[in-house]
């Protein structure tokens, strides 16, 4: 049996909008073995980006307990939570996220700068990196100079730079063409069948939850298993 | 490195906003550094004004020269002092001087301006060695002929070499133009003590100035004059008596000028807010990427102060390039401690440009504050426009 890398008991989330409390995730219980390349899907609204930020550290549940890589992060502070989040937590974004002003050598290089690594260190994990998503000859250029595709493989280039425990993926392929976004779930697959990396991707695609060992749909906030 | 390059090209993405708010900026330290020149151009030529092996003499409790008299018998005696350098001539390196004030019109049609003159004798020039005839000649004792320094001739168009100046009912012949290094005596005018003191019918010297054979000597020679119940004198060393009639218009130059930087500098401030949050608005979504990669509050507060700290030293060296072009234009204006007319020139030091730079930053980073803070404070979920769930 597999330890599991994410781990949640009795987890729920509400907001209180209008005066109202709205309750997104209810009570979900489940664990993911690490290693496993997990898609979550649900229609708008059924709380799948909540979920994926709880498991992140960027969100915190109401009540419950989320244990993620050994660390159970209702206990973390601000700052605990941030440096645990460089050290374990790689994040792809739907809109990819990068910063403008700096090249995709340097968007690579953001999380690095977080660790004790030399810039010589740096320069080689970001070269690494970029070559892994097959833009070692994109180093140098700007967001606004590169593809939609190209972008989020920049993001992903991003999301492995450091070696984190586990790859969260928000809707990886919302902004893409179907040829690119086929690029991108299949570099994830290999993230994950050849580097071991845990992958939880929110999608509410079926072609990309296909791709993944196992889906999962969130619906008014409770986990459910495939119909 | 990585941080600083994300700073400045931020600033360069919105370069129309950056541009404005550096013009702001600048403008300020401009004012700032302009008025730090300006009172150290007044010190730096009153300080320049006399010899550092000079002394001069005044009678006890005057303030000035004006105020000042001493005796022929009293000048006599403190010239035959043992401290005093002797001249080639066997004469004592000393010169008993009368100050005056005399009234010149300054540009064809233009206003009235007071200046000084010096009744002195050849022997000022030995006394000074940094003074030196430019144009013309020495006037010749017994002689209503006069020189005038450098600034004189350039500002006052009727004492022009060969021009002929009226005053004390007599007519008196420019006939040199003297150069002072960009002392306090530029802006003199000189001639002889004794023809000037029967024009104005004084028997009496306003001040001696004397060269002493050893410099270090004056704080002896000075309390031996001002014990000796003979001479109920003061003794001062030269340069020291001058920087002295600078303090109070310099004084009024530092806290007139730095009170109007302070009073503009609250429009800087706000300039540099007004940038610093339309970028912190722009960029929200960046500031939540930055977080969810592991970036602290604090990291978030740095870089943005980082930014705004670039913003105010790009504005500082612009105020101080801008600045740096007053250097060495000279002004002129009234000495509020003589009351005559001083030429002085701005004068720009490296203290002056660190502090402008300083002063800069410092208005970058108070101005950077609280959009920094607002930056740091925003929630990940809300900064990625995530909280419609």
């Amino acid at each position: 049996m597999v330890d599991p890398v994410v781990s949640l008991q009795k987890v729920t989330k509400s907001y209180s909008r209008a005066g109202t409390d709205v309750s997104v995730l209810r009570d979900l219980s489940f664990d993911i073995p690490a290693g496993t390349f997990l898609a979550i899907m649900g229609p708008s609204g059924s709380g799948k980006s909540t979920l994926l930020n709880v498991m992140a550290g960027i969100d915190r549940p109401t009540s419950g307990s989320v244990v993620v890589a050994g660390t159970r992060l209702d206990g973390l502070s601000e700052g605990e939570m941030a440096r645990w989040r460089a050290r374990h937590i790689g994040y792809v974004f739907q809109t990819y996220n990068l910063i403008p002003v700096l090249t995709a050598a340097e968007n690579v290089e953001l999380p690095l700068a977080l660790t004790h690594l030399t810039r010589r260190e740096r320069s080689d994990h970001v070269r690494t990196a970029l070559r892994l998503v097959g833009l070692g000859d994109r180093m140098a250029h700007y967001p606004r100079q590169l593809s939609g595709g190209q972008e989020q493989r920049v993001g992903v280039a991003r999301a492995i730079v450091s070696d984190p425990t586990m790859i969260l993926a928000d809707e990886p392929t919302g902004n893409l063409d179907r040829e690119s976004a086929d690029d991108i779930l299949t570099l994830l697959a290999r993230l994950n069948r050849e580097l071991g990396k845990t992958i939880v991707m929110v999608t509410h695609d079926p072609r990309a939850a296909e791709r993944a060992q196992m889906i999962r749909y969130l619906e008014k906030g409770v986990l459910e298993m495939p119909p | 490195m990585l941080w600083s390059a994300y700073s400045l090209r931020n600033l360069w993405a919105r370069r129309v906003t950056t541009l404005l708010t550096l013009l702001g900026l600048g403008l300020v330290v401009f004012v700032f550094v302009a008025i730090l020149m300006l009172a150290h151009g007044l010190e730096r030529t009153m300080g320049k004004t006399g010899d550092p092996a000079n002394a001069i003499v005044m009678s006890k409790g005057a303030l000035s020269e004006i105020e000042s008299s001493l005796s022929r018998e009293q000048t006599g005696v403190l010239a035959a002092q043992p401290e005093v350098i002797t001249l080639a001539d066997h004469q004592a390196a000393a010169v008993r001087e009368i100050a005056l004030q005399l009234t010149l019109r300054k540009q064809e049609g233009g206003s009235l301006a007071s200046l000084s003159l010096r009744g002195s004798s050849p022997d000022a020039f030995a006394v000074r060695p940094l003074v030196r005839i430019a144009q013309g000649r020495l006037w010749q004792p017994g002689t209503t002929e006069v020189i005038v320094g450098t600034q004189v001739a350039k500002q006052f168009p009727e004492a022009r070499l060969s021009e002929t100046l009226r005053f004390g009912r007599r007519e008196w012949t420019v006939v040199g133009i003297f150069e002072a290094e960009g002392s306090g005596f530029d802006s003199e005018v000189w001639g002889d003590a004794e023809q000037m003191m029967a024009t104005f019918h004084r028997t009496l010297f306003s001040s001696m100035t004397v060269r002493l054979a050893d410099p270090t000597v004056l704080p002896a020679f000075k309390a031996r004059l001002e014990r000796d119940p003979r001479f109920k004198v003061s003794v001062k060393r030269e340069p020291e008596y001058y920087e002295g009639k600078a303090e109070g218009l310099a004084r009024l130059i530092r806290v007139t000028g730095l009170f109007l930087t302070l009073v503009f500098s609250v429009g800087a401030i706000l300039g540099a807010t007004m940038t610093m949050s339309a970028s912190v608005a722009h960029r929200t979504t960046e500031i939540g990427t930055l977080r969810t990669l592991g970036f602290t509050r604090s990291h978030i507060l740095q870089a943005f102060l980082l930014e705004s700290s670039l913003l105010g030293l790009a504005g500082g060296l612009l105020g101080v390039a801008g600045a740096a072009l007053l250097n060495s234009v000279t002004i002129s204006t009234v000495n509020w401690d003589t009351g005559a007319e001083l030429a002085f020139a701005f004068h720009l030091t490296p203290t002056m440009v660190g502090e402008g730079l300083l002063f800069a930053a410092g208005m970058g980073i108070i101005g950077g504050l609280v959009p920094a803070a607002r930056a740091a404070h925003i929630e990940i979920v809300h900064a990625l426009g995530q909280r419609t769930v």
